[in-house]
């Protein structure tokens, strides 16, 4: 068989494999990119699992900070920020004068559309389908980009061990009674359920006490996609350390880049398989022909 | 050359091999340290400053600097352009070796790094970072098929080279596609943190910068290594083939200042340039020295035949890289200041130091010359 075959013949044969085998890969791909965006179909946004914290009642007694240490059986700390073993934290924030004066709950905020989830590598970070970002840890390889990708600097690393791994909220998601932070307050200041529900209350507390609420509206409603850890505040939301954000979700200012992968592999692959049989061919034309 | 008698065994090594020798040793000293002890005592990336000199130079550094094997096999095998035939093999042979090196260093910048092959198992589709890795994992062995030749040829196994040398075009084009594909999404990486990076170097065109700017600094590093190897080697430089790359290298610039220009107007960032901050120095000078002397030298139709202005435009569009990686993953990133730790730069240094050393045993002792 081999000897029939001219050169030409098999330059063609190798154009046709090549094609016929990226086509191949690109659905191959596309299927089963499908198939793993199907099977975890989230709960709608507004049936999910969320807590609704209003600054303005909140005392900064600190008991959620201790019910978070317990059950996650983290070490006590004194600390100022999030640390791989600190996953909730009360801030006291006070304006120049010091007039004004508010707390902030830091926490994962569970995202609607996670940024963490997106860009984890290997899928470690993920949401759940009614709601809690939560982190299956053998699979994470420590790439760190899911610190990087978040924009409320959540996830922490274990920087005291040789190999270390990530460490968040995950929103006591094994526990039978929900957050233990949420069970401890005193006050109605923290307050778990579903995020449709929780958006209502807010919104009632607002008609409720006009003026009361800075602009009238809840922190992480439509922040970047929507959060489900809602604040309320009296203070300016840049006051409490909280980003301003558009309501365009993190993960598809990247999607549209991940989509076009197939298309670069076909067009390049296409077009540089194409200027390969040209070139060639015009170089025999000019009787050129190399080995 | 200086060299010194190593005591007992009599070998010889130049006063060069000696350093590079040296810091690869140091290099690994500090590698070993990080898989024993962690990072609290070795590097200051922290919580707010997850990505440190590792990822800022080492991978978005060492990748576009590497795109120079890329652009020359396809100019070659593709195109049909054999002006770069003669300098091909060592410039596969420092794409090769750079993805070996910045592998190396991930293995060093993961906290899991026993774990690297669980992209394989647990791949999120989703992620710009699974895509690279794919890439980077496939591309440095398609990169190693298309080195190899010399290797097989040294080693006289010549049913070996018939198959490499059968699917050599498949291979080539496999390795153009894994490239756009990867040198773009290094890009997409940035895309996810618009509120973090300054808006100046943040972009929707982010991906294509990246890609665009690799294929220069591709070049750039080719002119370089031809000069280096012409000092260090011998011969007399090909008057030819650095016209080539000299062409190449501004057409590519001037597509670069094209894109960057359009998308600070669209996003109306022109002002932004000029409000005399760390960054819009950094920017400054980043665009100065990698885009736009290189251009005005490359422009002028003397200096582009001229081999020493070629050499002066190509090592400045390589450090316009190089500062535009950092900036983009350090200066206009927000988060806790940071200077690299001593041992974290000796990590960069010494794994730089051994892909120069191995470079060098292998230009003695490969046939990399391509007889015509």
């Amino acid at each position: 068989m081999e000897s029939y075959k001219t050169k030409g013949i098999s330059r063609r044969d190798f154009l046709k494999i090549f094609t016929t085998g990226s086509l191949g890969l690109a659905l191959a791909g596309n299927t089963v990119g499908i198939a793993s965006a199907s099977s975890s179909v989230l709960l709608p946004a507004d049936q999910q699992k969320a807590l609704l914290y209003d600054a303005t009642l909140c005392s900064g007694c600190k008991e959620c900070e201790l019910a978070c240490k317990r059950y996650n059986k983290l070490p006590d700390e004194k600390v100022d920020d999030l640390t791989g073993n600190t996953l909730t934290l009360i801030k006291r924030y006070s304006s120049e004068d010091g007039q004004q004066v508010s707390f902030r709950k830091y926490q994962c905020m569970h995202c609607v559309e996670p940024a963490c989830a997106a860009s984890c590598p290997v899928g470690a970070l993920h949401k759940l389908e009614d709601g809690p970002v939560v982190y299956d840890s053998y699979k994470c390889i420590g790439c760190r980009y899911c610190m990087q990708a978040c924009p409320f600097g959540v996830p922490r690393y274990d920087w005291s061990l040789s190999y270390p791994l990530i460490r968040k909220c995950e929103l006591c998601y094994l526990r039978e009674a929900g957050p233990a932070c949420a069970e401890v307050c005193p006050k109605q200041s923290l307050i778990y359920g579903q995020r449709g529900d929780l958006l209502e209350i807010a919104k009632n507390r607002i008609q409720a006490n006009p003026g009361k609420y800075y602009q009238d509206r809840v922190y992480g409603e439509f922040e970047a996609g929507g959060t489900s850890f809602l604040i309320l505040s009296a203070v300016a939301f840049e006051n409490l350390g909280l980003p301003i954000m558009d309501d365009k979700a993190l993960p598809d200012r990247t999607q549209w880049a991940i989509n076009i992968v197939p298309l670069i592999f076909l067009g390049v692959g296409g077009t540089m398989s194409a200027i390969y049989k040209y070139a060639k061919e015009k170089q025999s034309n000019n009787g050129k022909e190399e080995s | 050359m200086t060299t010194i008698t190593i005591p007992f065994t009599g070998k010889r090594f130049s006063i060069g091999t000696i350093i590079l020798l040296s810091l690869f040793v140091l290099g690994i000293a500090a590698s070993i340290f990080r898989w024993v002890d962690g990072f609290s005592g070795m590097a200051n990336i922290s919580d707010t400053r997850p990505w440190g000199i590792w990822i800022s130079f080492d991978l978005l550094v060492g990748v576009a600097i590497s795109a120079g094997a890329f652009i020359l096999a396809a100019t070659v095998h593709i195109f049909h352009i054999k002006t770069f035939q003669p300098i091909l093999r060592p410039a596969l042979l420092t794409g090769f070796l750079g993805y070996v090196l910045v592998i190396l260093s991930l293995l060093v910048d993961l906290g899991q790094p026993q774990r690297i092959w669980q992209m394989l198992i647990y791949r999120n589709l989703h992620s710009p970072l699974f895509e690279v890795g794919m890439c980077v994992m496939t591309y440095t062995f398609v990169l190693f098929l298309e080195f190899s030749p010399p290797v097989f040829e040294k080693l006289d196994w010549t049913g070996v080279l018939k198959v490499i040398k059968k699917i050599s075009i498949p291979i080539v084009i496999l390795g153009v596609v894994l490239s756009t594909m990867h040198q773009s999404s290094l890009g997409s990486l940035f895309l996810i943190v618009p509120y973090k990076m300054y808006p100046l170097w943040y972009s929707s065109l982010l991906p294509l910068i990246f890609l665009v700017s690799a294929i220069a600094a591709g070049f750039g590093m080719v002119i370089f290594e031809c000069s280096m190897s012409h000092r260090v080697f011998g011969g007399q430089p090909r008057r030819d083939v650095f016209q080539g790359l000299a062409k190449g290298l501004l057409v590519t610039l001037l597509l670069l200042l094209l894109i960057k220009s359009i998308d600070l107007t669209i996003s109306g960032e022109w002002s932004l340039i000029i409000e005399n901050s760390l960054q819009s120095n950094m920017f400054i000078l980043e665009n100065l020295i990698g885009v736009i002397l290189p251009i005005a030298i490359l422009i002028v139709p003397t200096f582009r035949k001229n081999i020493a202005w070629i050499f002066r435009a190509g090592l400045m569009t390589v450090m316009g890289l190089i500062l535009d990686r950092l900036n983009i993953g350090l200066i206009g990133m927000a988060g806790a200041s940071y200077t690299p730790h001593w041992m974290e730069l000796a990590v960069t240094v010494g794994l730089f130091a051994g892909g120069i050393l191995v470079f060098g045993l292998a230009m003695k002792n490969l046939p990399l010359e391509v007889h015509e």
